[in-house]
């Protein structure tokens, strides 16, 4: 075999032995450190056959609350069954034309304390676009204060936040400072 | 949010609302002049100056005093004055007082207003204003006991606007008539406080405080109604029991002692809305935060928005609501 084509062919064999030693190096080593690739998960919409449960949801409407039976995900933590049913509530009800439910209110988080009492954080749009006298707003914080005890055990009472602060009040009738439980005794 | 601290007082035989620290006349002006821009505007029935600077402690630390014909303004430093246009009074200025010559009957609003710093004050024509009281309330239907102390609260105020209905705003209607309810009640010489005085925010709990501080007998929130029907409602707090004396040093149980009084309170303002209004009264217990506060027949009364949008039914509304006092503190 000539000179040249033994340095060639041993040119080639060190170059593959290189790049084997490279692709070895990359699968050893992504074994060793979890180099994982990463996969989102998007929410989506409950479909028929998805694993999938029925909540009772109560809507403020022309001076009473309404009950609606809604179709969400099923969940098996405290805070995330209560965030469905927040989203399901912040929707406002389907049968009626205008929600009493202020609008543009977004979810913002969800939290199960210690002491049973969930707090819910809603964005500035829940005070700020609320449009009522006292029975309006007794009946909105009822509906939001009534879905999630009647479908999430566990929760021994419910406080509103708002931006993840405590304020006063909703609409200038009631105090949101304390949970909602002895402030909402029924209207005689 | 600008804080705001309201003060009153008149002049020239006009009762004082709220009294005014004395000045000291003649106090040596301490420190270097304050620089301060003065602002001065006339308005149907008053005319309204304003003292503006950076300093926030200058205007906190200034008073205002109203004698005879005469309102001084006393500041903690001389000043330094640019006035931006023409001040249609009679003023001086004498190191850090500065004086306005009133020659008819007045009375004055105080304003202490921050971002930016300023002192606002109205200098009323008393005769003006009088004119603008409903003259119906003077004169007719049963008189309220001069030893009633009445606190009248208009809902809402500042940021927290209340139900809008086209160009009616809760927190103006509620101010307004209560103005108008407050005007008759001085006219009588009766004893009468607002909650708030201009278009401010002001919290359940801040009112609640202030109703209490003034020990009245009779607490009206006054509130506008979605539905088409005037709304009555009583607290839901159970009358006091022997156990529960030690509730009551608590701001939300005060009410437990007066239930059967805002009882009778909304049944004497329900009265006299039927016969006036011929419509239905709604009559409603509930766990208002604000009326278990108070130590006094309270009631929150709202209005229908059909009722409030007839610009001609204010004066109506005062006359009935004070009638309705009337009916409950003649029993």
């Amino acid at each position: 075999m000539p000179a040249n084509k033994k340095r060639i062919l041993l040119i080639l064999v060190f170059i593959l032995l290189f790049l084997g030693g490279i692709a070895g190096g990359f699968f050893y080593f992504s074994q060793l450190f979890g180099f994982k690739q990463t996969v989102e998960t998007v929410p989506q919409e409950v479909k028929q056959g998805e694993d999938a449960s029925f909540v009772r949801v109560y809507y403020p409407s022309e001076g009473r609350l309404i009950m609606e039976e809604r179709r969400v995900k099923r969940q098996v933590a405290v805070t995330a069954i209560a965030e469905e049913i927040v989203s399901e509530f912040l929707k406002g009800p389907s049968n009626t034309a205008k929600s009493a439910v202020p609008s543009g209110t977004k979810l913002l988080g969800v939290y199960y304390g210690s002491d049973g009492i969930l707090y819910v954080d809603l964005s500035d749009e829940f005070r700020r676009n609320f449009q009522g006298d006292a029975l309006n707003e007794f009946l909105l914080l009822k509906g939001l204060y009534d879905s999630i005890i009647s479908n999430v055990t566990g929760v021994d009472d419910v406080k509103v936040i708002i931006e993840g602060k405590e304020i006063e009040s909703i609409g200038g009738h009631f105090l949101a400072l304390y949970p909602l439980k002895n402030m909402l005794a029924d209207v005689k | 949010m600008a804080a705001l601290v309201i003060l009153s007082v008149s002049g020239a035989g006009y009762p004082a609302e709220t009294k005014i620290p004395p000045s000291k006349t003649g106090a040596a002006p301490g420190g270097p002049a304050t620089d301060v821009s003065l602002r001065f505007s006339r308005h149907e029935g008053f005319s309204r100056i304003v003292f503006e600077t950076t300093d926030e402690a200058f205007i906190k630390n200034s008073t205002v005093t109203a004698e005879k014909n005469l309102i001084k303004i006393l500041f903690p430093t001389s000043l330094n004055l640019k006035a931006q246009g023409n001040v249609e009074l009679e003023t001086s200025v004498k190191g850090n007082l500065y004086t306005i010559t009133v020659n008819n009957p007045f009375r004055i609003k105080v304003l202490k207003l921050s971002s930016p710093p300023r002192l606002s004050i109205d200098v009323i024509a008393a005769a003006k204003e009088e004119g603008r009281k409903p003259a119906t309330v003077e004169g007719r239907g049963p008189d309220i006991s001069p030893n009633i102390r009445v606190v009248l609260d208009p809902g809402h105020g500042g940021y927290e606007v209340g139900i809008v209905s086209g160009d009616l705003r809760e927190k103006d209607f509620t101010f307004s008539l209560a103005r108008s309810m407050e005007a008759a009640l001085i006219k009588k010489n009766r004893t009468v406080f607002l909650t708030r005085k201009a278009d401010q925010f002001l919290s359940i709990t801040d009112r609640a405080i202030f109703a209490n501080q003034k020990s009245p007998d009779v607490f009206i929130s006054i509130h506008l109604s979605s539905a088409n029907d005037f709304v009555i409602y009583t607290p839901a707090a159970e009358p006091a029991s022997q156990d529960s004396a030690g509730e009551l040093y608590g701001l939300m149980s005060r009410q437990r002692l007066y239930t059967e009084k805002s009882k009778a309170l909304a049944e004497g303002l329900g009265n006299v809305l039927k016969e006036e209004f011929k419509g239905d009264i709604i009559f409603r217990k509930m766990e208002l935060p604000l009326l278990a506060s108070v130590g006094a027949a309270s009631v929150m009364v709202e209005l229908p928005i059909a009722v409030a949008s007839d610009h001609s039914s204010k004066t109506k509304l005062a006359e009935i609501l004070l009638k309705g006092i009337a009916s409950y503190a003649g029993q």
